[in-house]
C-alpha cells in the first residue's frame, strides 16, 4: 500500500471526516436504523413477525428460486470463464459483452423483456397457454428473470482469476497423463475455490434479493407469487413497519455474510499472489 | 561427423492456405462443450429477450414510439431521471473518490470494516435500502426530520429523495473502480516530483488528479448508469406524483401494470437508446481526455 | 534406438515459427535445443511434448509415432520455464500427480506411490521438504520438484524449456552441473531449450543450433564450437572480431574468436596497427579492448589471453601494438 508521503495532518484528518460522515451518514445509519426498526416492539415481536405463515411462505419461494437459479448460473460461469479464460478464439470481446448486459439493462426492462417473451400476447404465451403452464404471474417467470439478473456474477468473478492463472499448470497436469476432467478437478478448480465461493454468494444474495424484474412478472399473488423483498413492499405499504423491518434485519444478515466472504476471499487472493 | 547432419531441409511446394482460423490451437480439452454450453445459455437467457425486446419495438414503428415518447408525462419522467441521475453522479465522484482515498491512503483503526461495508448496497435488496432511506428522511424520520426543522427543506417524497437514494447504490461503483488506481499509483511517482521541487498542491493536480481522473469518469459512468435504471431503491421515498417524481423506471412499471405493454415497450426502448447515448457521449469524452492527459 | 525429427513446419499467421526442420539423433543423449528467441525452440519443443500441432511433419521416437498420440498419452517429461508446480499441492503430491491420475488399472498403489516418491525426493535431496508448498521453495528448489514430477511417470523422453532461465547466476551453474550428473545417473533421451550458448557447450552431448525456424548447425560441443558451419554459428557461440577483408572479393571477411588473436609490439606483414583502449585483468583471463588504427569507426576488437602471457608481455592503455591471428 503506498504510504501517505502527499497529505499533511490536517489534510488527512479532513479526508477523515469526510469519509467517514458519508460512510456512516449512507451505510451505517441504514443498518442501525433496519435493527432499531425491526427491533423496536421486541424480540417476541420481532420473531412473531419473521414466522409469520405468509413470510414463511414468501422465504419458501424466494430459496426455492435461489436453489435454481443460482446452480445453474453456477454451472454456466465455470463453462463460460473455462471457455474466455483458457482459449483463443474470435468473439471472445463479443462474448464477455453479452455476459455483463444484464447488468447494463435496468430491472424493470429485465421483467418487460420476458412479459414480451412469455405474456399472454408475447412470442410464446400462446404455445404456453395452450398447455396450460403459465409462466408470467407464476414461479417459473419468477425463476427465468432471476436467472436473467444474476447470470453475470460467477462468471464475472471466475474469468479474471482464470485469466490470470494462465494455462502452464493445466498444461503441465496434462502432459503427466491427467484427462481434461483430472485436469479441471484437480488443478484448475482447488486454484479458484475461493473466487467460486464469492460468485456464488453474491449470485445468491442478488437471487435472493431482486426486486425490480421480479415485481413486474410476479403479479404479487399472495402465498404464491411473493418473493421475500416483494412482501417487504406489501407490509410496508400496509403501513406495518416493524414486520417490514423485521424481515429486512434477516437481509442485513445475509448481507454481512456476504461482505464478510468477500473480505476474506480477496485477502486470499492477495496473499496467494 | 555426418551422422548428425542429416538435417537439409527436403524441398517441398510453396501452398497458400484459404483457412478461416477460429480458434486457435490448444490441448486444453473441453472447449467444444464449455463453448456450446456457454453460447446456448447466453443465446436463450440474454439474446432472445433482447431480440424480442427489439422487435416488439420496432413493430410499433418510429411514429408510433414517438408518440408514447413524448407524451408530457413520459418525457417529464425522462427529465426528472435524467437530471437526478446527474445530480447523483456527480456527489458520488465527488464522495466516492474521497472515500476511496480515506480507505487506501490515509492510516486509521478497523479501515477493513469500512471497505466491506462499500459494497453494502450491492448486497442487499433494492427494497430493503428503499424502506430504510424512507424511513430515515421522511419528515419524520432521523434526518428527514432535521432537515425540515432547521432548513425547511422536505427531502424524502420530492426529487432531493430520489437523488439520495441514487447516491446510495452508486457508492461502491465509483470507489471500487477509483480505489484500485490509487493503491496501484506508485508512491515513487510523488517522491520523484516532490523531489523535483514541486509543492504538495501541485504533485496532486498534475500527477495525482490525471492518473485518477479516468477512473473517477468511469466510476460517474457507472453510477450515472446504474442511477437511471434503478427501480427498488427509489419507488419507496420518490412520492410517485406523476408529471412530478414519478421516475422512467417506474413509469414503464405503471405501464406494464395497466396491461399496456406497447406504451411500456416504446417507454422502454427510449431509455434504454437514451442511457446508451449518454453512456456513448461519457466514453468519448473519457476517450478524449485520457488522450489529452497521457498524450497517446 | 532414436528420435527423429521429420520435416516439421509451423507458421503463426505470417510468421514462420519453424522451416522444415529435420534430424535423426541416437537416443539417451542430453541434447540441447540453442538459439536466440524467437529461432522456434520452445515452439519445436512444444510440438514434441504435444502441446502445439505441427503444420505438417513427423516425430518419432524409437519406431513409434509421437504425434499420433495426444499430449496426455505421450509419457514425455516435461519441465516448464517457470516450473508450473501446482500451487495448492504439497511438494509430495506435486510429484505424486502423474501416478495418481493414471487409469484405474495401470494406477500403482498407495504404497508404491508413496515409495516412488520418496527415492525422487531422495533423487533430488529434498526428502525434508515433502510437506512444503511450492511457494515456500526457493526457484532452484522448485525446479527440482518439476524435474521430479516429471521423471515419476518414466518418461521415455524428456522435454526442459529454459530450465535455467528463471534462476539467478549462481545457482544456475550448480543446477547445470547437477543436471549433468543426474543425466550421467538416468540416462534418459532429454532435449532442453537454452539461449544461453555457455549452457549448451557445458550440459550438452549434442546441441542443435536453430536461428529464424531453420537448423544451423548439429553437433557436439566441441565440433560445433571449433568447426562453426557458418557465420551465425560463429558469432552465436562466442564473441567474435569481425575483420572486413580490404577490395579482396575472395575474402570478404575474417572471424576471429579473441583468444585466437596475439598482440605484438613490432610490425610484422600481416598484423594490424591497433590502440589499446582498456585493459581489464581481473578475471580467469586478461582481457584487452582495441580500436582499429586506420578505421576509428570500426567495431572495438577484443582479445583475451592467460595472465602468464599478460604478464611476458604487458600492454599499456593508449599505446599502439600489432594483432595478428595465432599459429594454430
Amino acid at each position: 500500500m503506498p504510504m501517505n508521503t502527499l497529505a499533511s495532518k490536517a489534510a488527512n484528518a479532513m479526508i477523515t471526516l469526510v469519509a467517514l460522515s458519508f460512510i456512516f451518514l449512507f451505510l451505517i445509519l441504514p443498518i442501525l436504523v433496519i435493527l432499531q426498526q425491526g427491533f423496536s416492539e421486541g424480540v417476541v415481536a420481532w420473531w412473531q413477525n419473521i414466522s409469520d405463515e405468509e413470510t414463511l411462505l414468501a422465504l419458501r419461494l424466494t430459496l426455492t428460486v435461489a436453489a435454481i437459479a443460482v446452480p445453474l448460473n453456477l454451472l454456466f460461469g465455470i463453462m463460460i470463464a473455462w471457455t474466455i479464460a483458457k482459449f483463443q478464439f474470435r468473439g471472445r470481446e463479443l462474448l464477455l459483452t453479452l455476459i455483463d448486459l444484464p447488468l447494463a439493462i435496468p430491472p424493470i426492462i429485465s421483467g418487460l423483456m420476458y412479459v414480451l417473451l412469455f405474456g399472454i400476447y408475447g412470442w410464446f404465451g400462446a404455445f404456453f397457454n395452450n398447455y396450460d403452464v403459465q409462466i408470467i404471474y407464476a414461479v417459473p417467470g419468477i425463476i427465468l428473470v432471476t436467472i436473467f439478473v444474476t447470470l453475470p456474477y460467477v462468471a464475472r468473478e471466475l474469468i479474471p482469476l482464470l485469466s490470470k492463472q494462465g494455462t502452464e499448470e493445466e498444461l503441465a497436469a496434462i502432459s503427466l497423463g491427467a484427462s481434461g476432467l483430472q485436469t479441471f478437478w484437480r488443478v484448475t478448480l482447488p486454484n479458484v475455490k475461493w473466487g467460486i465461493l464469492h460468485g456464488i454468494i453474491l449470485c445468491n444474495a442478488r437471487a435472493m434479493g431482486e426486486f425490480g424484474a421480479v415485481a413486474v412478472v410476479s403479479g404479487h399473488i399472495r402465498g404464491e407469487t411473493n418473493t421475500l423483498p416483494l412482501h417487504i413492499e406489501i407490509l410496508y405499504n400496509e403501513y406495518n413497519f416493524v414486520a417490514a423491518f423485521a424481515i429486512s434485519s434477516l437481509f442485513v444478515s445475509l448481507a454481512t455474510i456476504t461482505l464478510l466472504l468477500k473480505g476474506m476471499s480477496s485477502e486470499h487472493h492477495s496473499k496467494k499472489h | 561427423m555426418t551422422r548428425f547432419t542429416d538435417h537439409m531441409p527436403p524441398k517441398f511446394s510453396f501452398k497458400i492456405k484459404f483457412k478461416f482460423k477460429f480458434k486457435e490451437y490448444s490441448v486444453i480439452p473441453g472447449f467444444p462443450l464449455s463453448f456450446s454450453y456457454s453460447l446456448i445459455y447466453l443465446a436463450l437467457f440474454v439474446i432472445l429477450p433482447l431480440f424480442v425486446l427489439i422487435v416488439k419495438g420496432s413493430e410499433l414503428g418510429l411514429s408510433g414510439l414517438l408518440r408514447e415518447i413524448f407524451d408530457l408525462r413520459t418525457l417529464l419522467s425522462f427529465k426528472l431521471s435524467l437530471l437526478t441521475a446527474l445530480v447523483a453522479a456527480l456527489t458520488n465522484a465527488c464522495f466516492g473518490t474521497i472515500v476511496a482515498w480515506f480507505l487506501v491512503r490515509t492510516p486509521f483503526p478497523g479501515k477493513k470494516i469500512f471497505d466491506a461495508l462499500i459494497d453494502l448496497p450491492l448486497a442487499l435488496p433494492t427494497a430493503v435500502s428503499g424502506i430504510v432511506l424512507t424511513v430515515i428522511y421522511a419528515p419524520s424520520g432521523v434526518i428527514g426530520n432535521f432537515f425540515l426543522k432547521h432548513f425547511q427543506i422536505k427531502i424524502a417524497f420530492t426529487p432531493l429523495g430520489i437523488i439520495v437514494a441514487m447516491i446510495f447504490v452508486g457508492i461502491p461503483l465509483v470507489v471500487r473502480t477509483v480505489g484500485p488506481v490509487l493503491m496501484s499509483m506508485e508512491s515513487e511517482l510523488e517522491e520523484v516530483a516532490l523531489s523535483l521541487g514541486a509543492n504538495k498542491w501541485q504533485v496532486f493536480i498534475k500527477v495525482i488528479l490525471p492518473t485518477i481522473f479516468p477512473s473517477i469518469i468511469t466510476g460517474f459512468t457507472l453510477a450515472f448508469a446504474r442511477a437511471l435504471g434503478e427501480f427498488g431503491t427509489i419507488i419507496f421515498i420518490a412520492g410517485n406524483m406523476p408529471m412530478k417524481t414519478e421516475i422512467t423506471a417506474l413509469l414503464v412499471y405503471t405501464k406494464l401494470e395497466q396491461h399496456d405493454v406497447a406504451s411500456a415497450t416504446a417507454i422502454a426502448l427510449g431509455m434504454l437508446l437514451l442511457s446508451f447515448l449518454l453512456l456513448l457521449l461519457i466514453n468519448l469524452f473519457q476517450s478524449w481526455t485520457s488522450k489529452k492527459v497521457t498524450g497517446v | 534406438m532414436s528420435i527423429i525429427v521429420k520435416n516439421i513446419s509451423k507458421t503463426f499467421g505470417n510468421f514462420k515459427a519453424l522451416d522444415a526442420i529435420h534430424f535423426q539423433l541416437p537416443a539417451n543423449n542430453l541434447i540441447a535445443l540453442l538459439g536466440p528467441s524467437g529461432c522456434g525452440k520452445t515452439t519445436l519443443l512444444r510440438i514434441i511434448a504435444g502441446l502445439e500441432q505441427a503444420d505438417h511433419g513427423e516425430v518419432s521416437f524409437q519406431n513409434a509415432d509421437l504425434l499420433a498420440f495426444p499430449a496426455n498419452k505421450r509419457q514425455i517429461g516435461l519441465v516448464f520455464q517457470h516450473y508450473a508446480l501446482f500451487k495448492h499441492m504439497t511438494v509430495f503430491d506435486n510429484i505424486a500427480f502423474g501416478l495418481k491420475v493414471k487409469p484405474k488399472k495401470y494406477r500403482p498403489s498407495h504404497q508404491e506411490i508413496s515409495k516412488k516418491v520418496h527415492e525422487l525426493l531422495k533423487l533430488i535431496k529434498l526428502e525434508n521438504l515433502a510437506d512444503r508448498y511450492p511457494r515456500g521453495l526457493s526457484g532452484g528448489q522448485c525446479q527440482r520438484v518439476a524435474l521430479a514430477r516429471a521423471l515419476a511417470i518414466e518418461p521415455r523422453l524428456l522435454l526442459l524449456d529454459e530450465p535455467f532461465g528463471a534462476l539467478d547466476a549462481k545457482v544456475r551453474a550448480e543446477m547445470r552441473r547437477w543436471l549433468r550428473n543426474l543425466h550421467d545417473t538416468l540416462k534418459v533421451t532429454s532435449i532442453f531449450v537454452t539461449h544461453d550458448q555457455e549452457e549448451a557447450l557445458e550440459v550438452a552431448d549434442i546441441i542443435i543450433i536453430m536461428n529464424q525456424g531453420r537448423i544451423e548447425q548439429i553437433g557436439t560441443p566441441d565440433e560445433v564450437f571449433h568447426h562453426p558451419a557458418n557465420e551465425f554459428v560463429m558469432s552465436f557461440l562466442g564473441e567474435v572480431n569481425v575483420f572486413h577483408g580490404r577490395r579482396d572479393e575472395n575474402h570478404p571477411k575474417l572471424m576471429i574468436r579473441p583468444h585466437q588473436l596475439k598482440i605484438e609490439h613490432a610490425k610484422n606483414k600481416s598484423s594490424l596497427q591497433a590502440r589499446a583502449i582498456r585493459v581489464i585483468t581481473a578475471g580467469p583471463f586478461v582481457r584487452v579492448e582495441l580500436l582499429d588504427e586506420n578505421d576509428h569507426n570500426s567495431k572495438r576488437i577484443q582479445v583475451q589471453m592467460t595472465h602468464e602471457q599478460y604478464r611476458s608481455n604487458p600492454v599499456l592503455p593508449n599505446s599502439l601494438v600489432y594483432l595478428s591471428p595465432k599459429d594454430q
